[in-house]
């Protein structure tokens, strides 16, 4: 019997915790203040957020949109 | 906002973060954690469900073929959940931006901003549910 529940103990914890983990992710992604635009490397190439998108000139804007096209290892991230 | 009421110019952290292939890494760890446990459990299952022989020999040949099944998929799945949330926030994102664009028709920088920022995430979002479709029957990559 205590191996029986140690068995399922372990399973239950093993798919509890990655479950956790994603479902804390998507609560961190949708609750983020900044969208982050970063490289394949993890350097943050932008920030987006209201406050910073009014600050940032329109050409830097293009050119990181060219950059997103060109580079396919950029990613979004929230922060 | 400084006291004279200009904005002032916030520098951009110059923290990094995780790499892509670190974030993959983990997704992968993490799904064959729960392949696993859920390996494991259709064996305790089949166990406590008193199985005959035979229905317990395909149990268990079948937990193993289940957690290869969530190992493989997990990641994948794990990005497109993900990339939900990004979609939600960034939505809600690009609404502030469009408010900001309307309260000032005549300024229209703001408005050209919207649309190369709209465009950029959206250019971003799509990236990311390329590495989807590949596992999707018929989905082009």
């Amino acid at each position: 019997m205590a191996v029986e529940n140690a068995i399922l103990g372990v399973s239950l914890l093993a798919i509890a915790y990655p479950v956790a983990d994603l479902v804390w992710s998507f609560i961190s992604e949708v609750r983020a203040k900044r969208l982050l635009v970063t490289d394949q490397d993890g350097e943050v190439l932008a920030e987006f957020s209201t406050e910073r998108v009014q600050q940032t000139d329109l050409k830097d804007l293009e050119q990181l949109h060219e950059r997103v096209r060109r580079d396919k290892g950029t990613a979004l991230r929230a922060a | 906002m400084s006291e004279s009421g200009e904005i002032k110019e916030r520098p951009l952290e110059p923290h990094k973060e995780p790499s892509t292939v670190e974030i993959d890494q983990r997704k992968g760890h993490l799904s064959k954690i729960s392949g696993g446990g859920v390996g494991t459990f259709i064996v305790w299952l089949s166990d406590r469900l008193h199985f005959t022989e035979d229905q317990r020999l395909l149990a268990a040949t079948a937990a193993t073929w289940v957690a290869v099944a969530i190992a493989w998929a997990g990641p994948s799945l794990a990005d497109e959940v993900l990339r939900f949330g990004k979609y939600i926030r960034a939505k809600y994102f690009l609404k502030q931006l469009d408010e900001l664009a309307k309260s000032d028709p005549t300024d229209t920088v703001i408005a050209a901003k919207a649309r190369e920022v709209r465009q950029t995430i959206a250019d971003l979002l799509a990236d990311g549910a390329k590495k989807f479709n590949k596992i999707r029957p018929g989905g082009k990559s």
